[in-house]
């Protein structure tokens, strides 16, 4: 029983990392989502969208929601004329690889073709952090896992060796550490409060309340996004960075981030 | 000084003084000659004698066939025998308006309300010299000259205006013919040289126009005037002050003048019917027409640039916009015809610069058409058809584009810079999509999308590094408390360890002092090498053992202290029990 404290780290080692199971599960599946995206791919080639929209979306239900699955996807509703899904399919994307070229022409080229001219809201912290859009969730944890790690190794060496440089490395790395570690706050925020939805229809109305017979306020069109601000019996609250506001039905857009 | 500003008083004094003769007002006006041409200026002058200022300037008559120049005033004053005369002279320029003989006067002015007349003069005004050779033509006269008598139909024809100078001018302008059907069209900047005429020496201003005849006919070009101020020396004080180097001339005053050249005429012919081309626009001059490919072959979807060029000289004006004809799996793209014209001394140069893109939708080969122009040659009197050669246009199949690059230090076999122009957008799509499997496996918890707080690994990674540095700090302290306790239990443990190293009495006396030193630092934490027994006495008290049982520690350490060194008993054996005794007394005392 000498080694008795270290149960909990077992217990929690094993409950974090499934490393095993899930590489078992992995193989077994492989041969299988490979030979989708493969299919996939070769309805694209040929002309048959349809096809190669149904395999992309096989995949993202099946785990494989990666990014560049959801690319493919947009290129696939692009070339079925679905602006508003190709739209949301990139914007998904755009999430988890906000840099990749070939991305970011493909969404310029379709948000070109949305009628609606609604330009981008820009507040304060959007400004202040200006480089977040430019960077992943996943690229600012480990960014700041490494500064983490960084800045407790230097800890570690002061309680041993106390030198001056070390000092000032140590003010370095704490001030990187904290930049990086509210970037990562922000971004997680952003994340996770994305209400953003786009647009899915040719044509849509917007109206005053959550009834049919409700006036129309105005109309918005195909691949136009919206902050949408709240869900009530099937409809949709929506607002606009020029503040216009309005009701949808729920069928007629989609949340980018779903929750 | 003083003897200037003497002068000066009594040279005014005098005119004071002087009375001036002849107080009655003359009138005398005069003309500078007799006669004259419709260029010629002649001066007019205006005398009124025994005044020094009049009411107002003199009123002439018969002054109605002249345009009028005033030339100013000046006053006069003359001392003659002693005798001090005064006056006036207006001088006036006139230029003849037409042909005849003209009376000119008299001047009437008033002086003190009285009206003085002057005397009448006559003037004889003719044609202009025209073909007078062997005449004068005086210091100043301008010639026109066409290249030739006959043109065709806008066809620009040289006018060139030549003016002759034998004294200075300035304020030269021209007046060039109007007509309504004939435009004229200055071909250079006037250019001066020197000529020879009738046996003088003449500066000569030459003025370039063309004259471009828009109708058939028989046409008269009026004469050209020009208007200018000519500079001449004055007879009558030709070394005045003004006329001194020092002035340049420049504060004499000039004369305004108006030379007329002389009429000409131009035959303009109709275009022969003759072996006319049924495409003829109009042009006329010498022209050429050449197109070319910016390439050869191509792949479908490229875009390769058609360049139609059409240059002469001539009536550039009417140089056609020519259409490129529609072609079957080819799409045009036509630029702004680019023109450009530049007037010389052969006349009007110009060409005009059209250009298509040409984007093929199907390979094969395409033939350009060839483009044809037609215009009338006025120096063979011909009609000329410029045509172009056909152009072949080779498409291959569409392929994916490859990057060809030239190595560094390689130069292309082109040897000027090729001429670099904007990258045009032809088409929009958006780009293929990806086909490897290289990052598209599902990650779980390592995925970009789950690294985020909901995710323990992340919350994992972002601790173990606190974990590690705890475990390191506590270890530290823990490891520092556990040495306390270690001597905090020798310390406990210090007289039985001695009782049990002791026991038996066979330890001699340097043993004896070993234990008792081992003793002392365990107990109270020293690492000490060697003690005297006034140390320990004194360490004791310090403690808070009593005196006595320090000094008597005291005493049993010194007695074995004298055995060590005086070599007494071998074993110790009643020293060691006091001793014995005396530490367990110490360790009752210190609790």
């Amino acid at each position: 029983m000498k080694y008795r404290f270290l149960l909990p780290v077992i217990y929690f080692l094993t409950a974090v990392f499934p490393v095993a199971s899930a590489f078992g599960q992995d193989h077994q599946g492989g041969r299988a989502w490979e030979e989708i995206f493969y299919q996939a791919n070769q309805a694209y080639r040929e002309g048959n969208f349809q096809e190669a929209v149904k395999g992309y979306r096989q995949l993202i239900r099946t785990g494989h929601d990666v990014p560049r699955i959801q690319y493919n996807l947009g290129n696939g509703y692009f070339r079925m004329n679905q602006l508003g899904r190709a739209i949301l399919a990139y914007e998904r994307a755009h999430i988890a690889m906000p840099r990749d070229a070939d991305l970011n022409f493909n969404l310029a080229h379709a948000r070109d073709q949305v009628v609606d001219a609604i330009p981008p809201s820009r507040g304060f912290f959007s400004m202040a952090f200006f480089w977040l859009p430019s960077v992943s969730q996943s690229e600012l944890f480990w960014c700041f896992a490494i500064l983490n790690m960084l800045l407790l190794t230097a800890l570690l060496i002061r309680l041993f060796h106390r030198a001056e440089w070390l000092f000032y490395l140590l003010l370095l790395v704490l001030c990187l550490w904290m930049i990086t570690g509210l970037s990562l706050g922000m971004k997680w925020a952003q994340v996770h409060n994305d209400h953003r939805a786009v647009i899915l229809q040719k044509e849509v109305e917007v109206l005053a309340g959550p009834h049919e017979g409700d006036t129309i306020l105005f109309k918005l069109h195909e691949g136009a996004i919206v902050e949408q601000e709240r869900e009530e019996g099937g409809w949709r609250l929506i607002r606009l960075p020029d503040k216009k506001r309005g009701w949808l039905p729920e069928e007629s857009l989609e949340l980018i981030s779903p929750p | 000084m003083k003897k200037i500003t003497g002068f000066l008083i009594f040279f005014s004094i005098l005119i004071l003084m002087v009375q001036p003769v002849g107080a009655e007002v003359s009138v005398t006006l005069s003309l500078d000659r007799r006669e004259a041409t419709l260029a010629d200026s002649i001066e007019l002058q205006v005398r009124v004698s025994g005044v020094r200022r009049s009411d107002a300037p003199p009123v002439i008559e018969g002054l109605e066939p002249f345009h009028v120049t005033k030339g100013g005033s000046a006053s006069r004053v003359e001392f003659v025998n002693g005798r001090y005369h005064s006056g006036v002279d207006y001088t006036y320029y006139l230029q003849p308006q037409k042909k005849g003989v003209f009376s000119v006067g008299p001047a009437a002015i008033k002086v003190d309300g009285k009206t003085s007349k002057s005397n009448v003069a006559t003037l004889k005004v003719v044609q202009n010299g025209g073909d007078a050779s062997g005449v004068d033509k005086g210091p100043v006269f301008l010639t026109a000259t066409v290249g030739s008598q006959k043109a065709y139909v806008e066809q620009l024809v040289p006018y060139t205006l030549k003016l002759y100078l034998r004294t200075n001018v300035s304020d030269i302008s021209l007046d060039l013919p109007e007509t309504d059907d004939l435009t004229f069209r200055q071909l250079e900047k006037p250019k001066e040289s020197q000529a020879v005429y009738q046996g003088v020496s003449y500066r000569v201003l030459e003025v370039s126009y063309g004259v471009m005849p828009l109708k058939t006919g028989r046409f008269r070009i009026p004469p050209a005037r020009m208007g200018l101020t000519v500079y001449s020396a004055r007879s009558r004080t030709p070394r005045s002050l003004f006329d001194d180097p020092f002035f340049g001339g420049a504060l004499r005053s000039g004369r305004p003048m108006t030379v007329s050249s002389e009429p000409l005429a131009l035959e303009v012919l109709p275009f022969p019917e003759k072996e006319k081309p049924s495409g003829f626009t109009g042009l006329v001059g010498q022209f050429a027409i050449e197109d070319s490919l910016s390439d050869l072959e191509i792949r479908v979807g490229d875009s390769v640039t058609l360049t139609l060029r059409l240059a002469g000289n001539g009536n550039v004006n009417r140089l056609p916009d020519l259409k490129m004809p529609a072609l079957d799996h080819l799409k045009l793209y036509a630029d702004e015809p680019v023109f450009q014209t530049r007037a010389g001394a052969d006349g009007l140069t110009g060409s005009k610069t059209m250009k298509w893109a040409l984007v093929p939708d199907t390979e094969g080969r395409y033939t350009i058409p060839p483009f044809t122009i037609h215009y009338f040659d006025p120096k063979t009197e011909v009609y000329v058809t410029q045509r172009t050669q056909s152009l072949v246009l080779k498409v291959l199949p569409g392929e994916k584009e490859t990057l060809v690059t030239t190595p560094q230090g390689e130069k292309s076999n082109e040897t000027g810079p090729s001429a670099k122009q904007e990258v045009k957008e032809i088409g929009h799509d958006i780009l293929p999509i990806y086909t490897s499997t290289s990052g598209l496996k599902a990650d779980g918890w390592f995925s970009p999308k789950a690294m985020g707080p909901g995710n323990p690994l992340c919350w994992a990674i972002l601790m173990m590094p606190f974990l590690f540095y705890g475990v390191v700090f506590l270890g530290l302290r823990l490891n520092r408390k556990s040495d306390q306790a270690l001597y905090v239990q020798r310390a406990k443990k210090a007289a039985h360890v001695f009782q049990k190293e002791c026991r038996g009495g066979e330890k001699d006396a340097n043993g004896l002092m070993t234990a008792v030193r081992d003793y002392m630092n365990d107990r109270f934490q020293l690492s000490l090498g060697s003690l005297t027994p006034a140390d320990v006495s004194k360490l004791l008290m310090e403690k808070g053992v009593h005196p006595d049982t320090a000094s008597r520690l005291r005493d049993v350490l010194g007695d074995l202290e004298g055995r060590i060194y005086t070599g007494g008993e071998a074993t110790c054996g009643s020293a060691s029990l006091s001793i014995m005794e005396i530490i367990k007394k110490i360790e009752k005392e210190l609790r």
